[in-house]
């Protein structure tokens, strides 16, 4: 659905990719993730046609995003982290711009509107960021695009709005659809993503499923000094140390996204090496 | 052809852009008829009048507000916010040069054009109203037409640039197409100064761009041109390329746009 081959990119002096490959398949809710200026934004922005390669090629549904062709833009919806809404109100929004998406969903927008407790009578101007956002969420998600491509969407919302989130982005997946999220805010993505991608500095430095994550890694409290000091990656918390283990017995633990990440970022070749080639 | 343009996308891009700017767009009508029915005010204070004269309001009305608006309509690709959202659009890129045409050249134009009409014939029969004005015409109808025609066709291709700077420019797209034409301008009196005339012997004069004339002395002059037929077709070209010329590197340079 997306391929991205050997992408080199680039902001004058600043290399931000040389040599990116990736493979985004359908039916999926990716993760990536990352440090601030790692790249995160640039590759979106690179895979909804904003931005062209250097050099390598981007692919998305067999289109070259450069060309920005109308069959690719309705298949391709980008949320990104700053956005301009127009002065009117969601539904005039939904009038003006669904025509654009032909597998729009008018029902499915309102829907979740009223999941997200949107006041429908206001100007989208004068609502809040977070208000304004999801507004734009609720869109990406009913115009039924193939690729919905996501910046930071938690960023601005409430906490009670990250749990909605959360519920309608589960009910929208299916095998069709390819949903890519971008964050560094990674516990807001838990129970929601099922292959996570790590990016830094342009490069890629994990990137697997969330079954093979949980059978290869496992995530836990642990007293015992012994188990600490042979963890891929341990943090002290007042319940104990948090730990990241090779899972050598099979056994059943539920992944913890900020601490996985942190032990890629700090010992990325203890958790690749959990994960044989 | 439904890939590279749709009169149904097109549809919705000027009913889109219509959402998005209507307040805006309104104003300037209010502000276009406001600074128009000034100008005919202190136009009517003076004791002579010409109503040709009139058309310098016109002409300036066109000129100033036309680039000004022209140069505003990619305003959008100025900021990252704004210029996703007009980009991501699914229409094609000339689908969207040709809704800023339209909203540029040709409804804004007529709302001049509109807002022109209403105010002289009022205005003129005003003044009549009053004994002590006079009026006369200093101009003849063919040469007023002539004037015109050069006027329109200066004016659309001077908007044409104008749109161009607001795709091509990031910030200040007005201020910076003004020094751009003015540089190109100085480029080319430069250019025919200091590279074209010294060419040619002292004795020789170009006469316009088509024509050399030679002055031999005794009373024996030539003058050297290109057949009728291409001086028509290449003062033909020069009269109307820069408007399609304009709105093609406009296109591809909205093609090549990145944010």
């Amino acid at each position: 659905m997306i391929d991205i081959q050997n992408l080199h990119f680039g902001y004058k002096k600043e290399k931000v990719f040389t040599g990116l490959s990736l493979q985004l398949q359908p039916g999926h809710i990716y993760g990536l993730l990352g440090k601030n200026g790692t790249g995160k934004s640039t590759l979106l922005r690179n895979i909804a046609g904003l931005l062209f390669p250097d050099m390598g090629s981007v692919r998305v549904l067999n289109f070259n995003p450069e060309k920005r062709q109308p069959a690719f833009l309705k298949e391709v919806f980008l949320v990104p982290e700053e956005f301009y809404v127009p002065p009117v109100r969601p539904s005039k929004f939904m009038d003006i711009y669904a025509p654009f998406y032909p597998r729009f969903d008018r029902n499915r927008f309102l829907k979740y509107l009223t999941e997200f407790e949107l006041p429908m009578d206001r100007s989208m101007q004068q609502m809040s960021y977070g208000q304004k956002k999801k507004v734009l969420i609720s869109f990406a998600l009913a115009s039924n695009a193939s690729v919905v491509l996501m910046d930071e969407p938690t960023n601005g919302l409430d906490i009670m709005s990250k749990s909605q989130f959360r519920k309608v982005l589960a009910g929208t997946i299916d095998d069709s659809k390819c949903i890519v999220i971008s964050t560094h805010q990674v516990k807001d993505l838990e129970n929601l993503i099922d292959r996570i991608t790590v990016i830094d500095q342009g490069r890629i430095l994990f990137d697997q499923t969330l079954d093979k994550i949980l059978s290869r890694l496992s995530f836990k409290i642990s007293f015992d000094n012994e188990e600490i000091k042979d963890a891929i990656y341990s943090e002290s918390s007042l319940r104990g140390n948090a730990i990241v283990t090779a899972n050598r017995s099979a056994e059943e633990s539920k992944l913890d996204l900020e601490l996985l990440y942190k032990a890629i970022i700090v010992n990325r070749s203890g958790v690749l090496s959990a994960f044989p080639s | 052809m439904q890939a590279s343009f749709s009169f149904t996308r097109l549809g919705l891009l000027i009913r889109k852009q219509w959402a998005d700017h209507s307040k805006l767009y309104l104003l300037a009508v209010v502000a276009i008829f406001g600074l128009m029915a000034i100008a005919f005010y202190l136009w009517s204070l003076s004791e002579n009048h010409d109503p040709a004269s009139t058309y310098v309001i016109l002409i300036v009305a066109m000129f100033l507000g036309g680039s000004i608006f022209a140069s505003m309509m990619f305003a959008d690709l100025s900021q990252r916010t704004t210029g996703i959202y007009f980009l991501s659009v699914p229409a094609t890129h000339a689908e969207k040069l040709v809704c800023s045409i339209l909203y540029s050249q040709v409804l804004f134009n007529l709302v001049i054009l509109i807002s022109f009409f209403i105010l002289q014939p009022i205005t003129l029969s005003l003044v009549k109203l009053n004994p002590h004005m006079h009026f006369h015409s200093d101009m003849a109808r063919s040469e007023f037409s002539m004037l015109a025609k050069h006027i329109t066709l200066g004016y659309l291709s001077l908007q044409a640039f104008f749109l161009l700077g607001s795709v091509y420019f990031q910030r200040f797209a007005f201020i910076k197409t003004v020094v751009g034409g003015l540089l190109i301008g100085v480029v080319f009196v430069l250019f025919i100064a200091y590279l074209i005339k010294p060419i040619f012997p002292s004795h020789v004069e170009m006469h316009g761009i088509f024509e050399l004339r030679t002055d031999e002395g005794q009373d024996s002059s030539f003058s050297y041109s290109l057949p009728a037929w291409q001086t028509y077709l290449m003062r033909y070209a020069v009269q109307y390329i820069w408007v399609p010329v304009f709105w093609a590197a406009t296109y591809f340079r909205l093609k090549e746009k990145e944010l």
